[in-house]
């Protein structure tokens, strides 16, 4: 009896060990994506060859698959507003929201030409959260950006929101809408965001 | 004995499946545990300014990107960077009591020491403030702190928002606490006090503050730009910002 409790529990922490060991190559494929991409944004960054507009394209491409734009689209706006959403007009906001998003973080990278970029470790914040900071290395200032991942239904893990020295990304994007809305219809806030040929 | 192995063995199978379970997230759960992150932002504060607030961003806006930009890209390119470093580490160290005082009164005593040992060094070795010899040799941390974070420490709420001209974002608590930061600002006058240390006249004060603000930003041309680029309207962007960081430096 005693056997097949001993057996039992080196069973169980087997188990125990190898869904934290899952964890824990999570963690540092993420880490190592995020080493990557920002090694690469940095190059692309620092090549005085490429135009902007190539640089733009190129870290677009890079970035490509790390952000769940259906999810922080449905976040922007609060469940209410997105529940009564029709199927078209959800659509329509996820695509325009992830044009702006996009051309809203590739500036943003642009500010980074001249600062040493530190990728951290990433740390497991609850069962199916991690964060990821990145330390930007100013010349008189550091800024710390914090990319908070989800796990998805797929299991992959994507970005939901950004913080930028502590200041949520997302909610200052709620705050805007939440001004546009009014309380009202979500076509108002699709019209406005619907990207202008300029 | 074998029946309660069977037991435990049910039981904690059980409980990594529903695990397993929870992972896989059903729609509705799924998206309220996000909400719980976001909720209170989605609802407009109380906002009683909101017309005067609006006139004011655009005013603010208008009067950066027109009149104050052009001017500082202009004083970043003349000044080198250690010439504006260095006068904002003056105008910083003389509001040494500012931050002391407020420290103390959150009782935040190893701040203070800190900030104390900065003042002594800094307007001594640091050649009276322009430069921060505390930090570079001795990791000595300015630690920023004002009577609006001081009442946000205990409790006090920020009230509705109020954007001033030129210096931006505030709230009714942050505007209000102004008041009580300037008796022991150096830089601020006051008629009839004994003490006005270094200005001779209130408008001698809003101008050394103006400036101090400006070369302080100066700098930050580029973000500036870039934020307000893809807003899709500036007035609920800066405020949002402005509360995310106050709640930020008050709980610091």
């Amino acid at each position: 009896m005693k056997k097949l409790i001993q057996k039992y529990l080196t069973l169980l922490s087997l188990v125990m060990l190898m869904s934290t060991a899952a964890f824990a190559s999570d963690i540092s494929l993420i880490t190592n994506t995020m080493h990557e991409k920002v090694n690469s944004i940095m190059v692309i960054l620092k090549n005085d060859k490429l135009l902007e507009c190539e640089k733009d394209t190129q870290i677009g491409k890079i970035s490509e698959g790390l952000f769940d734009y259906s999810l922080m689209s449905r976040l922007s706006v609060g469940k209410k507003v997105w529940k009564s959403a029709t199927p078209e007009q959800k659509k329509e906001f996820i695509e325009f929201f992830q044009i702006r998003m996009k051309k809203s973080y590739i500036d943003k990278t642009h500010l980074l030409s001249d600062e040493k970029v530190i990728v951290n470790d990433a740390v497991q914040v609850k069962a199916n959260r991690i964060h990821l900071s990145v330390l930007i290395e100013g010349k008189d200032k550091d800024t710390n950006i914090t990319y908070k991942y989800y796990r998805a239904k797929n299991k992959k893990w994507l970005i939901y929101d950004v913080d930028i020295a502590g200041i949520s990304i997302l909610k200052t994007y709620r705050a805007q809408f939440a001004e546009v809305l009014d309380g009202g219809d979500i076509q108002k806030l699709i019209n406005q965001l619907k990207p202008t040929l300029s | 004995m074998k029946k309660i192995l069977l037991l435990l063995l049910i039981f904690t199978n059980l409980t990594l499946f529903s695990a397993e379970i929870d992972n896989e997230f059903l729609d509705d759960d799924f998206a309220s545990e996000f909400e719980d992150e976001f909720e209170d932002e989605v609802k407009i504060d109380l906002d009683p300014l909101s017309g005067y607030n609006r006139v004011m961003t655009g005013f603010n806006h208008s009067l950066f990107t027109y009149a104050v930009f052009p001017v500082a890209k202009i004083y970043v390119y003349i000044v080198p960077e250690v010439v504006t470093d260095s006068v904002d580490n003056f105008f910083e160290n003389l509001k040494y009591p500012v931050r002391l005082a407020n420290n103390l009164l959150q009782l935040k005593f190893t701040n203070s020491l800190e900030e104390t040992g900065r003042f002594l060094l800094n307007s001594t070795v640091g050649i009276v403030g322009f430069f921060d010899p505390a930090e570079a040799w001795f990791d000595l941390k300015q630690h920023d702190e004002d009577f609006g974070q001081t009442l946000g420490h205990y409790g006090v709420g920020g009230g509705f928002h109020i954007v001033l001209p030129f210096f931006g974002p505030s709230n009714l608590r942050d505007t209000a606490s102004l008041f009580v930061d300037w008796q022991i600002d150096p830089f601020f006058y006051q008629a009839g006090r004994s003490y006005n240390v270094l200005t001779n006249s209130v408008w001698e004060s809003i101008a050394l503050k103006s400036f101090e603000y400006f070369n302080k930003h100066s700098g930050n041309i580029e973000e500036y730009e870039v934020l307000t680029k893809d807003a899709v309207d500036l007035y609920p962007l800066f405020k949002n910002i402005y509360e995310q960081k106050r709640e930020k430096e008050i709980a610091q």
